[in-house]
């Protein structure tokens, strides 16, 4: 698949070509009998004995970089080729914004390398502008929305440059495709810690937005941790509000686990004996019906309900015989 | 949850109990989940004479492959398959791959440790002299963090005593490894992340010695990626995800920090949540057999493994087995080592027959670890 790509020059085999008459190509050294051997092919250990050369040499050339190219296309993940083409872009002064071109021909192919995000991190840092990298996570992001690599790399770009203003619209969009897109639900909380912040305002506006999606699908998981992530930040106070866009989902659908499981969490998370009685019940159904295969989990959910209740039956007890 | 993953039931639950096309069916289906060591111990013992051109992708992490296949076979209960001869060649190949401090400079600035494969070092010796140096190899020429693990795991598993490893140079190399917000780089030019986050801990325990590692601005590190969910992600700000929730844990068990963790009820749930029929890496996406090892070993380490449904777990992992050997990503793909090792690491830890039991917190068998007296799995 990669042989179409980063077209260059170079003629194989390397010592056929008067380019390379002057190298003398330099083989690993594997031992007499190695463990774990590859079989390398012959293009393969051509490439990689001039890069040894090269190397050797230090040799920041156009016939080196070109040579990088070949290395990263026999073996996308070998860091080191990505770094000596890094030497050999910058020595050169060589055209970066046609370097993440480059790039974006590569990852069609290989979006799920470490390595080649890390060079455009590089490369995007030395050229001090991330004009082309919205654009391009975009693109990759629609082809594949929940490549880690790419969110983080886009993550990186949002950070260092500042680049949030029309994130969560983008956010958006990938909800509309896909509504279950945990990786968009992340970049949404990252975008409001990062922005607003956790206000009561940005608090109100984000739980409807989570509950509006729920509607649309009652047991995705990723919303109903999103609202968990909602009710955990600082002087929380928004119950009512929470409370209620529960119940009216517990009105269209009694049997919705996941609504059933979040109540549970607020009852354990904010102990009053209306709430943590109710849990208990819940966990009954959890376990014995709507999601039997966490069936432990259940039990495990309920007694920690009962050692809440437990402790606030101790706690009025001991108010009330401190008042008599 | 049961309903958003109705498409994962088995071809089994389908045909039970229905004649012709049905029972066939169900014979294949029930012949698909016994677990067929024979094949995967061919596999694993190929894997170490010859990787297929197909590999050269993994050329700077022979390393590691060696490490799964070498505990792969230890979990099988098989490692006497591995003759004398191939173990010392074994061995040998690995100490000609550690990067030592050039001779009378055994202060010497630079990263050492164990390299992924003959790249880049220079001439094969074995020997590794302390402060003998070796060969330095080209200039670009460095250990690898993650490849340093693999070595001294399978150092361990074929019995060598660590008696040619520099461990002072790996531990000196481990804080030049580390940043300012407390993670860990693999290599001086290469990023930080908390894969190597765990390796830095585990190397640090095997060693014996943590002068390598700050523990306070590791373990900051790790309680700020916990994201809202409970998972951890790979950096500060990532989705919560099944390997990096399980290197964060790792860590702060090696680091005996697991209380520091903010919300340690939310990552329990996230495990537990984390399981379908067998376990996902992120949620919202398809089961994959490697996630039994790093959600099922995560689980252990908290004390909360018998939380999840092993029957379910057992099943799936089972129908991701080939008929090649190794074990797919999913059922019905073709096997790569990864997910063949992590695959029947996660039978282990169900406790199933004829396995090894593992250290979920080292990543290999307890006897590789000398840990068989203390078993830790606390559940």
């Amino acid at each position: 698949r990669m042989d179409n790509l980063g077209k260059t020059d170079l003629t194989f085999p390397l010592g056929s070509s008067p380019l390379w008459e002057d190298i003398t190509p330099i083989p690993q050294d594997d031992g007499p009998d190695p463990i774990v051997p590859i079989a390398y092919s012959k293009h393969f250990v051509d490439v990689m004995d001039h890069f040894r050369a090269i190397i050797k040499k230090e040799e920041h050339s156009q016939r080196a970089l070109a040579l990088t190219t070949e290395v990263i296309k026999v073996n996308p993940a070998n860091y080191t080729g990505w770094l000596f083409r890094r030497e050999c872009l910058f020595a050169l002064g060589a055209d970066l914004k046609q370097e993440l071109k480059f790039v974006d021909e590569i990852a069609a192919v290989s979006s799920k390398n470490y390595q080649l995000w890390h060079h455009r991190r590089v490369i995007v840092q030395h050229m001090k502008d991330a004009g082309t990298e919205l654009e391009a996570t975009t693109k990759a992001l629609l082809q594949d929305p929940k490549n880690y690599h790419v969110w983080a790399h886009r993550q990186w770009v949002l950070r260092t440059f500042d680049l949030f203003q029309n994130e969560l619209k983008f956010v958006d969009l990938l909800l509309k495709q896909d509504i279950r897109n945990n990786s968009a639900w992340n970049q949404r909380f990252f975008v409001v810690k990062n922005t607003t912040g956790f206000t009561k305002e940005a608090l109100s506006q984000e739980i409807k937005y989570a509950y509006a999606a729920i509607e649309k699908a009652p047991n995705n998981l990723s919303p109903w941790n999103y609202l968990r992530g909602l009710v955990a930040q600082k002087d929380f106070d928004q119950l009512d509000l929470v409370n209620s866009g529960a119940a009216s989902i517990i009105k269209k659908d009694k049997k919705c686990a996941e609504c059933y499981s979040f109540l549970v969490d607020m009852a354990l998370k904010f102990p009053a004996a209306n709430r943590l009685k109710p849990a208990l019940k819940m966990c009954e159904k959890l376990k014995t019906e709507l999601a039997q295969i966490r069936a432990k989990y259940w039990e495990y959910q309920a007694a920690n309900v009962q050692a809440k209740l437990e402790k606030l039956e101790e706690a009025k007890s001991a108010e009330t015989s401190g008042n008599s | 949850m049961s309903c958003d993953h109705a498409h994962e039931k088995p071809a089994a639950d389908k045909a039970a109990g229905t004649e012709g096309p049905g029972a066939a069916e169900t014979k294949a289906a029930k012949e698909k989940l016994d677990f067929r060591k024979d094949v995967h111990l061919r596999y694993f013992m190929y894997t170490l004479r010859m990787l297929p051109e197909d590999y050269e992708g993994f050329d700077t992490k022979r390393m590691m492959i060696l490490y799964l296949a070498l505990s792969g076979l230890d979990v099988l209960g098989e490692l006497e398959k591995v003759d004398k001869k191939t173990a010392t060649k074994a061995i040998d190949w690995i100490y000609a791959m550690q990067k030592v401090p050039p001779p009378k400079q055994p202060e010497a600035k630079a990263h050492f440790g164990f390299r992924g494969g003959p790249s880049y070092g220079g001439k094969y010796d074995p020997t590794c002299k302390a402060g003998g140096g070796g060969d330095p190899g080209l200039s670009r020429d460095e250990a690898h963090i993650a490849m340093t693990y693999s070595a001294l795991c399978a150092l361990r598993i074929l019995g060598d005593d660590l008696g040619r490893v520099d461990k002072k140079a790996i531990t000196r190399s481990l804080q030049m490894l580390q940043r300012e917000n407390g993670c860990f780089r693999c290599a001086s030019t290469e990023e930080d992340d908390m894969r190597f986050m765990y390796c830095a801990c585990v190397i640090s325990d095997m060693l014996g010695d943590w002068s390598g590692v700050d523990k306070e601005a590791a373990v900051k590190y790790i309680v700020e990626s916990q994201a809202f969910d409970g998972g951890i992600g790979l950096r500060i700000g990532a989705e919560g995800h099944g390997g990096t929730t399980y290197c964060a844990v790792a860590s702060l068990v090696l680091m005996g920090r697991l209380d520091a963790l903010k919300d340690p009820e939310g990552l329990v749930r996230w495990c537990v949540y984390a399981q379908g029929s067998g376990f996902v890496g992120r949620p919202n996406k398809p089961p994959d057999s490697c996630y039994s090892f790093w959600i099922g070993a995560t689980m252990k380490m908290l004390g909360v493994y018998d939380l999840s449904s092993a029957k379910d777990n057992r099943q799936f992992n089972l129908r991701c087995q080939t008929k090649w050997g190794g074990f797919g990503k999913y059922p019905d793909v073709h096997p790569d080592i990864l997910h063949s090792y992590f695959g029947i690491c996660g039978l282990s830890m169900m406790g199933m027959d004829g396995l090894r039991p593992i250290d979920p917190v080292w990543g290999i068998t307890l006897r590789a670890a000398g840990k068989e007296k203390q078993d830790n799995s606390a559940s």
